[in-house]
C-alpha cells in the first residue's frame, strides 16, 4: 500500500522536531514528548488522518526494516531503537486500547514521496 | 528577285521545285538537273533564300524541341523556328541565305543544348528521388538523446531542403555527402543506445546498492562506491561517443564486484568496534564529552587508516590496520586486561547475534519480566566494565542466554494470548479463560527462571482448543478489521464500508457457527488480497490520470472503476493495468499533439499554408479521441517527426514548449510577491512580449531570444523579491526589538542606528522608488547592499533575542548552532561527532546554517508573526502575543507553534549526512547505526527555514509536584501545570519553618514566556540540482 511519505513525515516531525527533541539531555524521557504527541494527533484528526497515522506508526513499529531513518527529522539523530521506542510510546499514549501488531505483522506500507495533489487524487475514489 | 518578277505560275512552279530539291537534299537524296524539266518546260533558277526555305520546309527534326523539354525551352525553340521562318519569308527573293543559315545553326544548337539539359535534368531528378528515398529510410528512434534527436532533425530538414533546391548533379553530390555523414551519425547513435542503456542500468544498480549497503559495509568502501557512481553519472551527462558510454560501467562493476568482500570486512569491523568500545569504556573513557582519550584517538586513527585501505579495496590491509589498534601504546599500557575485555566483547557480539532478537521479543511481550531484559543485560555489562570482572560477566552472559532460550517460547504464547485478549469482546467466554491463564502464568514468570516456567506454560497450554479457536477467530477478524481500516485510510471508503458491512454477522457467528464465520472470513481475506493487489495499481493509475487527463476526457479508468464499484477487484485489476499503459501513451500523445500544433501554427503563418500538419492533427486527434486508438495516434505523430521536411520545425516547437512552460512556472512563482505594482507591470509586460512572439507570431527562434532575456531579468526579480521581503521583515523585527528591549540602555540608538527609524524608512523608500521606475536589477542590488549595511544592528538585535530566549530555558541556541558565524568545519564537526558549535552534544543528520543575520532575523520575525496570528480558545478567544507573560488557564491554550517559513531566496548552506557511523550501544552492547555521520552531501541555496515556538511555563510554583520529584509528569503543557497546581495544599507551608502558612495563590493565569525553541534552515525535501523543494 502506497502512503504519502511527506504526510507521515509531517505528522511525525511534531515528535522528532518538537519540544522533546529540543533537549538532548532528556532525549529518551518520552513523557517530555507528550505535548508533541498531542499536537501530532490533533493535526492528524483535523485532517481526517487518524487511521492513517495509527496504521503507519503501527507499520513502522512492527516492521522498522531500516525505514525509521527517513523519519528522524533534522533536530536530533535518533537511533533506530530510540525511534521505535518513541513511536511505541506515542502509540500507547494516543491509542491505549489498541494492541500494536507483532513484529512483521503490521500493514505493509510503502512510504512514497508524492505531491498533495497526487495524494488527493489517489484517495479520491470508491 | 521578287515574287512578282517571274510571274505567278512560273514563280509557284519554281518554289515547288525548290521545295522538292531542298526536301530531297535535307533527306540526303540527290536530284538530277534533268528533273527540272519534269516540272516545267522553262528552267527557273530559285533564289538562295528559296532554296533555304525549301530546306526548312517541312520543319526539320533537328529544329524541334526534344521530349521532356520545359515549357520555356519549348517556347524558346518554337519561337526561334518561327522567327527563322519569318525571316526567310521576308527575304525570299534574296540570293543570300547566309544569315538564315546562321540562324538555323543557332537554332539547331539550341535544340541540341536543350536536349543535353533534358538529359541532365532527368539524371538530377533520378538522383533527387534516390536521395529522398535514402533520407526517408534513415533510422528514426526516440531512444536517441534529446540533443541527438534535435541535431538529426535539423540535419534531416537541411538535407531535405537542399535536395529540393539543388539543380545539378554537382550540388547533389554535396548533398549526398551530407546524407552519408548524417547516416553515419545516426548509425553511431544507434550503436550508442545499447551502451548508454547499459551505463544507465549500471548506475541505477550502483545507486540501489548504495542504499542497501549503507548499514552493512564500512565507510571506505561506501565512499569509493559512491564516488565511482557519482563519477559515472557525471560521465553519462557528458558522454558523446560510444566509447564514452562503454567506459562508464567498468569502474562501477569493479566496485560492485567487491561487495561480498566489503560485507565480510563490514562484519569484521563491527566485531572490532564492539571489542574496542568495550575496552575504551573500561580503561580509557573520554575525559569529557568534548575531549578524547589517547586510546580513543588511537581507535579513531586505526579506523581512519582502515577506511583508507578499504577505499583502495584492500580489505586485508584494512583488517591489519584495525588490528594495529591492539598494539598501540595507548592500549598495551593497560596490560592483559585488554585481551580479556576483547574476549568478553566478542562473547557479547555472539550473544547479540544469537539472542538479542529473542530478548527484544521477550521485552515486547509484556510479560512480567519483560522490563528486566534491558536492565539485566546492562547489569552484565556493568559487572564486566565497571568491576572488570570479565570472566564472571561472560559466564553471566551464557546464563542469561539460557534463560532467554527458556523464556522466549513462553513469551510468544504470552504475547499471543495478550493479543487474543485484546481482540475479544469483553463479554465473551474465551476472554475469561485467557485472563485466568494470564493471571496464573504471571505468578510463574520471572527473568531468572526461579519461579518455574512449567506452570506458566501449562496455564497457556490449558486453554481449551475450542476457546483458543474462538479467540483466534476473533483475532483473525481483528486483523481483517485492521486491513480494512488501511483500505479506508487511503481513501477507499466505499470498499471499507462494503467489508465492514459483513463484520457484525461474522462476529455473531464466531461463537454460534464457527464454520460459517470461518468461511465468511476466508471470503473477506480473499477479497482483501484482491483489494490490496488492486490498490497500488489504482493509486498509480489515478496519479497518471491526474497528470495526463485531469478532466478524465478519455475515461480510461471507467471500465475498471465500474468493476471496483461492484467490488470485483480481481476483474478490475487487468483493466487498471491497461489504463496505466494507456495513460503512458496518452502522455506521449499530448506532448506530440502540442508540439505538432505549434509547428502547424508556425507553418500557417507562412505562405502558402501547409496541410500535412493540419491533416496529421485531425487524423491523430480522431484516432485518439473518437476511436480510442492512442497508440496509433502517437504513431501518426511519429511519422511527422520522421518527416525530413518537418522534423526541424516540429523539434523547434517542442523546444519552445518545454522552455516556455519552465519560464512561465518560474514567472508565476515569483510575480505574486513582486511589488510595487509598477515593477510587477514591467516584468509582466516583458513576459507578455515573449509569449506573443512564440504563442501568437510563432516565431520560435525570436521568441526564445526574448525568453532568454526575460529569464535573466527573472533572476533579478527573484533577488529583488527576496531582498525586499527581507528588508521589510527585518525592519519589523527591529521595531519589535525597540519595544521589547526598551528598558536596555542605548535603545533605540543601538537598534535603529539613530534616535528613531526615520533614516531607515528613507533608505527603504529610495530603493523602492528605483523599482517603481522599473530598475528592478538596480533595486535588487541596492536592497542587498542596504541589508549588508544593517548587518551590525541586525546581529546585535538577533543576539538580544537569543539571550532572552535562553534565559530560564534550553531555547536560544539557534545562532550558536545555525548562525552565520559558524564555519564549514563547525558544521561538519556536528555531523561527524554530534558536538554542536555551542559545545553541547546534539547529534543531527543535517547540519545547516543561515548565511546572514538578515536571513536569521527575518525568519525569527516571520515566526513571531505566525505565533501572533493564533488565538487561545475560550469565550471570547484571546489573541496570542510573543510578548505575553502568561496564558489563560485553559488546557487547550496555545503553547506550541511550529511553522515553515519561505524566504523567497537563498538563506543557507548545509551538510547532510548520508551514511551513519557505527556505534556501540552502551546499554545493549551491540554495534548499530550511531548518531554521527561519516559521509555527507553539501547543499546550498536552501530557501526555507523551520521554526518552533513554545510558551515556556514558569513552573517555579508547581515544581515540587512535578516528576521526577513529584507525582505529575512535566511535559510542558498547560494541563500538567494545572494538575501540579491542584496538588498544592491551601494554605501552603511557609518557606521559613515556624512561620504561619500562606494562602495558595489563585490560578487566574499561567505564568511564563514565549521562546523560539528551534529555528533552522530546512533541508528536508531540498533538491540541490533543481535548487528547489520537491
Amino acid at each position: 500500500m502506497k502512503v504519502n511519505y511527506n504526510v507521515i513525515r509531517g505528522y511525525l516531525s511534531s515528535l522528532t522536531e518538537g519540544r522533546g527533541a529540543s533537549n538532548p539531555d532528556t532525549i529518551d524521557e518520552w513523557y517530555t514528548y507528550n505535548m508533541d504527541i498531542d499536537a501530532m494527533i490533533a493535526n492528524a484528526r483535523a485532517a481526517g488522518d487518524e487511521d492513517l497515522l495509527r496504521l503507519s506508526i503501527d507499520s513502522l513499529i512492527s516492521s522498522p526494516d531500516n525505514r525509521l531513518g527517513r523519519f528522524i527529522g533534522q533536530v536530533y539523530a535518533y537511533s533506530d531503537d530510540e525511534m521505535q521506542d518513541l513511536l511505541s510510546y506515542a502509540f500507547e499514549r494516543i491509542w491505549p486500547d489498541e494492541v500494536p501488531s507483532a513484529a512483521g505483522d503490521g500493514i505493509a506500507m510503502e512510504f512514497v514521496a508524492m505531491s498533495d495533489e497526487e495524494w488527493a487524487a489517489q484517495r479520491a475514489g470508491p | 528577285m521578287s515574287d512578282t518578277d517571274g510571274g505567278g505560275q512560273a514563280g509557284g512552279d519554281y518554289r515547288l521545285v525548290a521545295w522538292a530539291k531542298t526536301a530531297f537534299s535535307i533527306a540526303g537524296w540527290t536530284i538530277s538537273s534533268s528533273y527540272g524539266s519534269f516540272f516545267g518546260s522553262e528552267e527557273v533558277t530559285p533564289t538562295a533564300m528559296e532554296e533555304f526555305q525549301a530546306k526548312i520546309t517541312p520543319r526539320p527534326e533537328a529544329t524541334k524541341p526534344p521530349n521532356d523539354s520545359t515549357g520555356a525551352e519549348l517556347q524558346a525553340i518554337d519561337q526561334g523556328f518561327a522567327a527563322l521562318t519569318q525571316f526567310v519569308t521576308s527575304n525570299i527573293a534574296s540570293d543570300d541565305a547566309t544569315e538564315a543559315e546562321t540562324r538555323l545553326a543557332a537554332l539547331v544548337q539550341l535544340v541540341q543544348d536543350t536536349g543535353t539539359a533534358v538529359t541532365t535534368r532527368a539524371q538530377v531528378s533520378q538522383k533527387k528521388a534516390a536521395l529522398s528515398t535514402d533520407l526517408d529510410a534513415l533510422p528514426f528512434s526516440k531512444e536517441f538523446t534529446d540533443e541527438q534527436q534535435r541535431d538529426f532533425a535539423k540535419r534531416r530538414s537541411g538535407i531535405s531542403q537542399a535536395i529540393r533546391v539543388s539543380g545539378s548533379l554537382a550540388d547533389l553530390q554535396r548533398v549526398e555527402a551530407a546524407l552519408t555523414k548524417l547516416n553515419d551519425s545516426i548509425v553511431a547513435a544507434q550503436a550508442m543506445i545499447a551502451a548508454r542503456q547499459a551505463a544507465i542500468a549500471q548506475i541505477a544498480l550502483a545507486n540501489s546498492k548504495i542504499d542497501e549497503l549503507g548499514d552493512l559495509v564500512d565507510r571506505g568502501y561506501y565512499e569509493v562506491l559512491r564516488k565511482v557512481t557519482r563519477d559515472g553519472e557525471a560521465a553519462l551527462a557528458k558522454a558523446k561517443t560510444n566509447a564514452d558510454y562503454l567506459a562508464i560501467p567498468g569502474p562501477i562493476q569493479l566496485m560492485l564486484g567487491q561487495e561480498a568482500a566489503a560485507r565480510t570486512y563490514g562484519d569484521y569491523f563491527d566485531t572490532w568496534a564492539l571489542k574496542a568500545e568495550g575496552f575504551l569504556q573500561v580503561y580509557a573513557p573520554d575525559p569529557s564529552k568534548d575531549a578524547r582519550s589517547a586510546a580513543r584517538d588511537a581507535r579513531n586513527a586505526a579506523a581512519d587508516a582502515a577506511a583508507a585501505r578499504a577505499y583502495a579495496l584492500d580489505f586485508g590491509g584494512a583488517q591489519t590496520a584495525l588490528d594495529g589498534f591492539w598494539n598501540d601504546a595507548a592500549v598495551t599500557a593497560f596490560g592483559t586486561d585488554a585481551a580479556e575485555s576483547a574476549s568478553f566483547m566478542a562473547r557479547f557480539d555472539t550473544f547479540i547475534k544469537n539472542h538479542d532478537q529473542k530478548r527484544r521479543e521477550i521485552k515486547a511481550s509484556g510479560m512480567p519480566c519483560s522490563n528486566k531484559m534491558d536492565t539485566r543485560l546492562a547489569d552484565i555489562r556493568k559487572n564486566a566494565i565497571k568491576n572488570k570482572n570479565w570472566v564472571a560477566a561472560e559466564a553471566d552472559l551464557v546464563t542469561f542466554a539460557g534463560h532467554i532460550d527458556l523464556l522466549h517460547p513462553i513469551s510468544l504464547k504470552y504475547r499471543e494470548t495478550a493479543q487474543l485478549v485484546g481482540s475479544m469482546p469483553a463479554t465473551d467466554e474465551p476472554l475469561q479463560s485467557m485472563l485466568a491463564a494470564k493471571a496464573t502464568a504471571n505468578g510463574h514468570i520471572n527473568d531468572t527462571g526461579t519461579a518455574g516456567f512449567g506452570p506458566a506454560k501449562a496455564a497457556f497450554d490449558g486453554i481449551g482448543p475450542a476457546e483458543k479457536a474462538q479467540a483466534q477467530a476473533f483475532m483473525r477478524l481483528k486483523k481483517i478489521g485492521k486491513r480494512t481500516d488501511a483500505v479506508g485510510a487511503v481513501g477507499h471508503n466505499a470498499t471499507k464500508a462494503h467489508i465492514e458491512g459483513q463484520f457484525a454477522a461474522i462476529r455473531g457467528n464466531i461463537s454460534a457457527d464457527p464454520g460459517a464465520a470461518d468461511v465468511a472470513m476466508t471470503g473477506l481475506e480473499t477479497l482483501l488480497d484482491q483489494i490490496e493487489t488492486w490498490m497500488p495499481l489504482i493509486a498509480t493509475a489515478r496519479t497518471a490520470r491526474l497528470a495526463h487527463d485531469a478532466g478524465d476526457t478519455f475515461t480510461l479508468l471507467a471500465a475498471a472503476d465500474a468493476d471496483a464499484a461492484l467490488h470485483r477487484y480481481d476483474q478490475a485489476r487487468p483493466k487498471v493495468e491497461a489504463a496505466i499503459r494507456g495513460y503512458t501513451r496518452l502522455a506521449e500523445f499530448f506532448v506530440l499533439e502540442k508540439q505538432v500544433t505549434k509547428a502547424r501554427d508556425a507553418q500557417q503563418a507562412a505562405t502558402p499554408p501547409h496541410t500535412v500538419l493540419s491533416d496529421t492533427l485531425t487524423q491523430a486527434g480522431d484516432l485518439a479521441r473518437n476511436q480510442g486508438r492512442i497508440e496509433d495516434a502517437v504513431n501518426r505523430f511519429d511519422a511527422v517527426l520522421k518527416d525530413p521536411a518537418l522534423a526541424q520545425m516540429v523539434h523547434e516547437a517542442g523546444l519552445w514548449i518545454k522552455r516556455y512552460d519552465a519560464v512561465k512556472a518560474r514567472h508565476n512563482k515569483i510575480m505574486p510577491d513582486m511589488a510595487p505594482q509598477k515593477a510587477k507591470d514591467t516584468m509582466t509586460g516583458l513576459f507578455a512580449a515573449a509569449t506573443a512572439e512564440g504563442e501568437v507570431k510563432h516565431d520560435y527562434p525570436a521568441a526564445m531570444a526574448l525568453l532568454d532575456a526575460y529569464e535573466s531579468k527573472l533572476g533579478d526579480a527573484r533577488r529583488y523579491v527576496a531582498s525586499r521581503t527581507r528588508v521589510i521583515t527585518v525592519k519589523k523585527a527591529l521595531d519589535r526589538a525597540v519595544l521589547e528591549f526598551a528598558a536596555l540602555p542605548n535603545v533605540p540608538q543601538d537598534i535603529y542606528g539613530g534616535p528613531d527609524d526615520t533614516a531607515m524608512k528613507a533608505e527603504i523608500k529610495a530603493v523602492e522608488d528605483k523599482a517603481v521606475a522599473g530598475k528592478v536589477t538596480d533595486a535588487a542590488k541596492e536592497f542587498e547592499d542596504l541589508l549588508a549595511t544593517w548587518t551590525a544592528k541586525l546581529k546585535a538585535t538577533a543576539q538580544l533575542h537569543e539571550a532572552r530566549d535562553g534565559t530560564g530555558s534550553n531555547a536560544g541556541h539557534s545562532i550558536d548552532r545555525h548562525g552565520p558565524d559558524i564555519t564549514d568545519a563547525n558544521l561538519l564537526r556536528r555531523l561527524n561527532t554530534g558536538i554542536a558549535n555551542d559545545d553541547k552534544l546534539s547529534p543531527t543528520g543535517a547540519s545547516s546554517k543561515f548565511e546572514t543575520y538578515e536571513a536569521w532575523l527575518q525568519a525569527r520575525e516571520a515566526g513571531a508573526e505566525i505565533v501572533e496570528s493564533k488565538t487561545h480558545p475560550g469565550a471570547p478567544p484571546v489573541a496570542v502575543s510573543v510578548s505575553d507573560t502568561s496564558i489563560p488557564v485553559e488546557r487547550a491554550a496555545v503553547v506550541r507553534v511550529e511553522e515553515i517559513i519561505d524566504h523567497k531566496g537563498p538563506i543557507d548552506k548545509a551538510f547532510v549526512g548520508v551514511k551513519r557511523g557505527k556505534a556501540v550501544d552502551a546499554g545493549k552492547g551491540k554495534v548499530q547505526n550511531g548518531k554521527t555521520y561519516e559521509s555527507y552531501d553539501e547543499l546550498s541555496g536552501i530557501t526555507k527555514s523551520k521554526t518552533l515556538w513554545l510558551f515556556e511555563i514558569d513552573k517555579t510554583l508547581v515544581l515540587p509536584h512535578l516528576k521526577p520529584t513529584g507525582p505529575v509528569p512535566w511535559d510542558g503543557t498547560a494541563g500538567s501545570y494545572m494538575d501540579a497546581y491542584a496538588l498544592i495544599p491551601d494554605p501552603m507551608p511557609a518557606p521559613v519553618l515556624g512561620d504561619p502558612p500562606i494562602p495558595k495563590p489563585p490560578l487566574t493565569s499561567i505564568p511564563g514566556k514565549w521562546v523560539m525553541m528551534q529555528l533552522y534552515p530546512l533541508v528536508a525535501g531540498w533538491n540541490q540540482e533543481a535548487q528547489d523543494y520537491v
